[in-house]
């Protein structure tokens, strides 16, 4: 066990985790553009989509949290260097489907294996009594919320919200279980999902792609069963689990329920359809209080501070914008004339792109 | 927000007319263009690294007075008409009546701190009262001898420490109350031997042994100090500023509450503040002082400490109205030395 020598080297990594993605996501927009690598997820639906947004974000994400964490970390247990590859190699299989290489279900199958390699090693929830069968389960839900993870990122600033609301809890759970290099970790994550937030806000000029949905999701999922199975004295991690499992459910429920955007503004334009008036980044806050809320009552709860009737706000908190997105009455769609946009970052295959038509 | 989507041409408007649009689709547009992104990851960053501290604080607060034991039955039995009143130009303060064993190869690691009660031989090795003023945010430490030849009421003369054995925490104090006029507002159990290996995790280094006891009371004096510097030791790894070495002093902070024992009446905020506001005072404000002897001699066949009633009186008084500057100002000798 390393004990963290100065906080300055641990507080500037955390500046650069969170200037990495702030400063490279321009540079890497233009890369993404040139070599068409952008969102174009269905043949169909192509028809429609009147923006092109970059997939890059995901590899500023996963490069702003691993460098500098790892830098100033040094040496990692093995179950921390088994969580990381992990999500690393998930990673790496998302920027594979961002790049058209693999199918989806050979994608899918390779992130069940390594969801299967870590439950296998240990890295467990245990929640149910009979060894394999918690194995399967473990598996299948960090399966279930890396791919939750992945959908977010359809909705402008979501996912790293979502990850910044969820990781800074989880680090303070793992601080307190004795787990510092995970903890430092996930601060490090939260502030690389900070930084790409500032290009990532509706309207959002780049998405982290499948590579950092899924590192995202599986990071995450693989440290609250991480912390879960920490078993320390005094510190419970099943809310960790639930809040993990409730953030990436009801987030994904939200971007289901909101039929897939026809406009531009998307993610703004299907919210102001349901007769929702907030306007994105308002919900975006909206969003951040109630899952960052849930997030601390989570770890209160833990902790033992908070007796467990307190995960009945904590479920209404991270359910709150669900009920109000289904509460909403739809009204008649926005008129069609939208503001004008100015293209001079647009560069040239994206341009040719579009005078060219998307419909061919 | 110059070119994030590129639109299609049949939706274009007069630039005019696209940004009344705009305004009129989204309210709550007070932020210039530009500082909204800015705004939002600010929002961000604030709310998340609110609740990390938040989270983090409580969690820390709530494992470690978890971790701290409790003795029960401590003031039971203790007429509050013969007790000593505490000094009304002192009430900011609080005094605390501390005893322990230090010693080193008991089972002690694995027993927990409150498990002490079923060895009460062992447990007056050491006997200090802890003053902390805070108005003027001083502590004082004053260790009394535990051979200190002593009035204990209903049993008459004898040993100090012979009081804990006859009455447990009740009748030692009594006798402490008796002897000093200072009311004890709490009773605490430490631990010294598990308090030694906190010392390692604070300074990285062996603490200096207590010599080990052959019962002369020169030796018990010259252990006291090496208790008082153990102690020391503790308090000025906890004074570390977290921010520096987060980890570290957490750990310490939690090896030193599974140290310590306190009375049910403590309760865990009280025992935190007492806690946080000792660790933030400066060095020089916290005294270590041994209750001034005159003479060690013989009573009974036994091998014991006269007391200097003078100067302890002194002592007493300064402890009683909070003066404890004045007299630490007049007798510098008195202190414990820098180093050990």
């Amino acid at each position: 066990m390393i004990i963290p020598g100065q906080l300055s080297a641990e507080l500037a990594a955390v500046l650069a985790a969170l200037l990495i993605p702030a400063v490279l996501a321009e540079p890497a927009r233009r890369l993404a553009l040139r070599y068409d690598l952008i969102d174009r997820s269905a043949r169909h639906r192509v028809v429609f989509r009147r923006r092109i947004v970059p997939y890059l974000g995901g590899i500023l994400v996963v490069v702003g949290t691993l460098v500098p964490a790892l830098a100033v970390t040094g040496r990692i247990d093995i179950r921390l260097t088994a969580v990381v590859a992990g999500a690393v190699t998930v990673g790496i299989l998302g920027f594979l489907r961002d790049l058209r290489r693999i199918a989806l279900p050979f994608g899918m199958a390779m992130q069940a294996m390594m969801a299967f390699a870590l439950a296998i090693g240990q890295v467990r929830l245990h929640v149910v009594q009979p060894g394999w069968l918690d194995i399967v389960l473990t598996a299948l839900w960090v399966l279930g919320v890396a791919n939750a993870f992945r959908l977010l990122d359809q909705v402008d600033g979501l996912l790293p919200t979502a990850v910044c609301a969820t990781a800074v809890p989880l680090a303070a759970a793992a601080f307190v279980t004795d787990q510092p290099e995970l903890a430092f970790l996930l601060v490090c994550f939260a502030a690389a999902c900070c930084g790409f937030l500032l290009h990532n806000a509706p309207p959002m000029r780049i998405a982290m792609g499948a590579s950092g949905g899924h590192f995202a999701g599986f990071l995450i999922a693989a440290s609250a069963a991480v912390i879960r199975h920490a078993d320390h004295a005094t510190f419970d991690g099943m809310p960790m689990v639930m809040l993990v499992t409730s953030v990436a459910a009801v987030n994904a429920i939200v971007v289901a329920v909101v039929p897939h955007g026809l406009e531009p503004e998307w993610g703004v334009v299907r919210l102001n359809r349901l007769g929702f008036t907030l306007g994105p980044r308002l919900l975006l806050i909206f969003q951040l209080v109630g899952t960052a809320g849930a997030g601390l009552l989570a770890a209160l709860v833990s902790g033992g501070v908070v007796n467990a009737y307190g995960t009945i706000p904590g479920a209404l908190l991270v359910g709150l914008p669900l009920i109000v997105l289904l509460l909403q009455k739809p009204t008649p769609p926005p008129p069609p004339n939208l503001p004008r946009i100015k293209e001079r970052h647009v560069v040239q295959p994206a341009r040719s792109l579009v005078k060219g038509g998307l419909q061919k | 927000m110059s070119s994030q989507h590129t639109n299609l041409s049949e939706t274009r408007t007069t630039p005019s007319s696209g940004r009344n649009t705009k305004r009129e689709r989204y309210p709550g547009r007070w932020l210039p263009r530009g500082l909204r992104r800015i705004g939002l990851v600010g929002a961000v960053v604030l709310v998340s690294s609110a609740i990390g501290a938040v989270a983090t604080n409580y969690l820390i607060a709530s494992q470690i007075v978890n971790s701290v034991g409790r003795i029960s039955g401590v003031f039971d039995g203790l007429d509050p008409a013969t007790r000593p009143t505490a000094d009304p130009a002192a009430a900011k303060g609080e005094t605390i009546l501390a005893i322990g064993s230090d010693l080193s190869g008991s089972d002690s690691d694995s027993a927990p701190a409150g498990s002490h009660m079923l060895l009460p031989h062992q447990l007056t090795d050491v006997i200090m009262l802890i003053r902390f003023d805070r108005l003027r945010g001083t502590l004082s430490v004053v260790s009394l001898p535990r051979d200190s030849w002593v009035e204990v009421p209903d049993f008459g003369k004898m040993k100090l420490h012979a009081a804990y054995p006859l009455g447990g925490p009740p009748l030692l104090i009594r006798t402490v109350e008796q002897l000093t006029q200072l009311r004890i507002d709490h009773f605490m159990v430490i631990d010294f031997a598990k308090f030694q290996s906190t010392v390692r995790l604070a300074t990285d280094q062996a603490p200096a042994d207590p010599d080990s006891r052959t019962g002369l009371p020169e030796e018990d004096l010259a252990r006291i100090r090496s208790q008082q510097h153990v102690l020391r030791a503790v308090l000025a790894g906890l004074a570390q500023d977290p921010m520096q070495k987060p980890l570290q002093v957490y750990r310490l902070l939690e090896a030193t509450t599974q140290a310590v024992a306190v009375d049910e009446a403590y309760q865990p905020d009280k025992l935190r503040e007492l806690g946080m506001e000792a660790a933030r005072l400066p060095e020089d404000r916290i005294w270590f002082l041994i209750a001034p002897v005159k003479e060690t001699g013989w009573e009974n066949d036994q091998n014991v400490v006269h007391l200097d009633g003078e100067r302890a009186s002194a002592l007493w008084q300064a402890l009683r109205s909070d003066t404890l500057a004045d007299y630490v100002a007049q007798h510098p000798a008195e202190l414990l030395s820098a180093t050990p």
